[in-house]
């Protein structure tokens, strides 16, 4: 086992770290599933669906008049991204949330072997901060990632520009292009015959 | 004869084409080689893994831009996603969402390069023309720092009151609208890119441009390439279709930026003496927003206007220089690392921020060894680069010098991008600084610049290619943009890529003869 954590740190630093540096199994403490919607995910599962749904309030404590997360649809925006990327790098976001999810770190914060996915806020909110501030690195890339990943797909949509105070690109449809500069090389200007 | 613009859509079957030269790249180095190839009569294919994107297909929303334009989506990273790297990968590369900002080559970079790596040849007389030329052709002059936006007057503003030496910055623009949509490929063609200039001179002068087409293995026998294999991959799917596209030529020119060019030769079984994808520099890039009492809009106006490189040499140390930011929300929100409401605060004030960045000349100190490029079994390319003791030093030093800049620019407070953001309202709360911890995943650290991996020098050692642009382990292959360079360059690299290329050029057409 020993070798077969070393060699996936080497390949996949995401996932593969986040696997070794987690420790124990998970199925011992099944964390909550999601039914998934009617339009299927592309990469998330319904595990890591409702791990995702679980730290979105947390990376995003939106006030009032913010749009939801549900009304950006962050967790469709996310798996939409995801299913772009190269199929290892989609993987290794799963297995990154499934490691979130791990019941040993819910132990830790409040005496009870918790998954991430049904913990109490205040746990989850302690488990993103451990991870923010691990001494293993791999835990702070995982939040990286995954942290990154939700702000970008809620804050990329143009229903949240307003609450940034940004209006949103102008319309340049009618903006003409300048005339081209013509080739500042004699022969470029004769043409030359393929 | 004008030649041809060929898309995924139009790649329904396996295709083998030949021609003089195939140049895989059209970003800053292969766009410029592009253009000198066919005026000298030559018969060229360009390849591009990038879309064929132009301004009637542009996107002025991040949501948009970052999938369709950059690499991985704009997700590319080094592996322990410590430095975020955004690299263009569209028609025009690089030269398509950089933010314009121009040098000619540092004098003290070109000593270095000839004392520490053997390269000659790049003497004044040699340069002047080829500047001229290319300033002639991309429009680059200085833009008046009247036009600066608030962001960067800002910056104006702030290092003067300390007494710094701010200077307007050089932009390859036409009439540009000083709209601030750089990074997103220029709604208006006012951006002087290649896909504007040398790539249709080309075009109009009968090459044939693939793009779509990321080349995926150069075969190769007996030190010669014999032959390109690119898989059609469309910029809407995860995955390459099953279509192939071959090229055979005479000579191969690789100017597929810092990263993929490496991935490229190792794929390939193309290592010279262990150093494809050693030395790899980013110009690491921090920053220090700025929260102001009044509007900033730091969404619009010219992404860069200023720069000060009052710190580029730091006796023993890191330099680094100063420029802005365009702030956009997604990128934004990723450049805050913290989390809760602190961070969502940010962003609701968003429109009075301003950003500053300090951007690290990494690789002139002998125990800088730089990043590393590998290619993984699984296809995708690995990329690390350890943040050492010198550079930790720098980013101490310049985030403290950003943050004052930032107050004395009249901010009511700055704020790093440190994982446990820090806020600083007065100089009486520089010790914050001092207390806080400086590295890879303590801070967000982007690289807009990526230099070697296949580094140029005399020594055939320690090089992957020649005083000649060419690959030290085959005849017919020459490398050509900014991962030939043997360090960073402390300045926004693009026209050095150009002129570089330009010195390129007569070699790949003569070699072609």
């Amino acid at each position: 086992m020993g070798s077969t954590r070393r060699s996936l740190l080497k390949k996949g630093m995401l996932g593969g770290g986040l696997l070794a540096a987690s420790g124990l199994g998970l199925s011992l403490f099944p964390g909550k599933k999601l039914k998934l919607p009617d339009t299927p995910f592309k990469v998330l599962t319904s595990e890591t669906y409702a791990i995702l749904l679980a730290v979105v309030p947390h990376v995003l404590p939106l006030p009032e008049h913010f749009p939801s997360a549900r009304e950006i649809n962050v967790a469709r925006r996310v798996d939409d991204l995801l299913a772009l990327m190269h199929p290892a790098d989609a993987a290794e976001l799963n297995q990154a949330l499934e490691v979130l999810e791990n019941p040993l770190l819910g132990l830790m914060l409040d005496g009870r072997p918790q998954p991430f996915s049904t913990a109490s806020v205040a746990v989850q909110e302690q488990t993103l901060r451990r991870w923010k501030n691990s001494s293993l690195e791999v835990r702070r890339t995982g939040y990286v990632a995954i942290s990154g990943l939700v702000k970008s797909a809620y804050f990329s949509h143009p229903k949240t520009y307003k609450v940034t105070g940004y209006p949103g690109p102008p319309d340049f449809s009618n903006v003409p292009s300048p005339q081209p500069l013509g080739p500042i090389n004699e022969a470029q200007q004769q043409g030359v015959q393929p | 004869m004008t030649g041809q613009v060929y898309q995924a859509k139009d790649l329904t079957e396996d295709r083998e084409v030949s021609c003089d030269i195939c140049i895989i790249g059209s970003g800053a180095g292969g766009g410029t080689v592009a253009a000198n190839a066919v005026a000298a009569g030559k018969r060229v294919v360009l390849l591009e893994a990038g879309p064929y994107q132009t301004r009637n297909s542009f996107s002025m929303h991040e949501q948009d831009a970052f999938k369709n334009l950059y690499q991985e989506r704009g997700t590319r990273a080094t592996d322990d996603q410590a430095i975020t790297i955004l690299q263009g990968r569209t028609v025009g590369g690089g030269t398509t969402v950089n933010w314009t900002s121009c040098f000619r080559l540092p004098q003290k970079v070109l000593d270095h390069w000839r004392d520490r790596y053997g390269i000659t040849g790049l003497s004044e007389d040699r340069l002047l023309p080829i500047y001229e030329k290319t300033e002639k052709r991309l429009n680059i002059h200085t833009w008046p720092l009247e036009k600066a936006n608030a962001n960067n007057q800002k910056l104006i503003k702030g290092a003067q009151a300390l007494g710094h030496d701010v200077k307007p910055l050089r932009r390859n623009v036409r009439e540009c609208l000083n709209s601030g949509y750089c990074g997103f490929g220029c709604p208006a063609d006012r951006k002087q890119g290649m896909l504007v200039t040398t790539i249709q001179d080309a075009l109009k002068g009968g090459m044939h441009l693939f793009a779509d087409a990321p080349v995926t293995q150069l075969i190769h026998e007996n030190g010669r390439i014999k032959e390109a294999v690119a898989k059609v991959h469309p910029v809407g799917a995860n995955a390459p279709s099953s279509k192939t596209l071959r090229v055979k030529a005479k000579t191969f020119v690789l100017s597929g930026g810092a990263i993929n060019n490496p991935a490229l030769l190792l794929k390939s079984g193309l290592n010279v003496n262990g150093q494809v994808g050693k030395r790899l520099f980013l110009h690491p890039v921090i920053g220090v927003a700025g929260l102001y009492a009044e509007p900033v809009n730091g969404f619009y106006g010219a992404p860069q206007s200023a720069s000060s490189h009052r710190y580029i040499e730091r006796k023993d140390g890191v330099g680094f220089f100063i420029e802005s930011a365009p702030i956009h929300p997604a990128l934004s929100s990723v450049a805050f690392k913290d989390f809760g409401p602190k961070s969502v605060a940010l962003m609701a004030n968003l429109s009075r921020t301003g950003i500053l960045l300090a951007i690290h000349a990494d690789g002139f100190l002998p125990e800088e060894k730089g990043g590393e490029v590998t290619a993984r079994p699984d296809g995708r390319i690995g990329i690390t680069y350890p943040v050492g003791a010198k550079l930790i030093e720098a980013f101490r030093e310049s985030h403290d010098v950003l943050t004052q800049i930032t107050l004395a620019a009249g901010a009511q407070k700055a704020m790093t991008f440190h994982f446990d953001a820090l806020e600083i309202s007065g100089p009486a709360e520089r010790n914050k600084l001092k207390r806080a911890e400086y590295g890879a995943l303590k801070h967000a650290i982007f690289s807009a610049h990526q230099m070697g991996g296949c580094a140029m020098g005399a020594n055939e050692k320690e090089s992957v290619v020649d005083l000649d642009f060419r690959h030290r382990a085959t005849t017919n292959l020459f490398v050509v943009d900014g991962s030939v360079f043997p360090t960073s360059l402390g300045v926004n690299p693009s026209q050095t890529i150009y002129t570089l290329a330009h010195l390129a050029s007569e070699v790949v057409v003569s070699a072609t003869n």
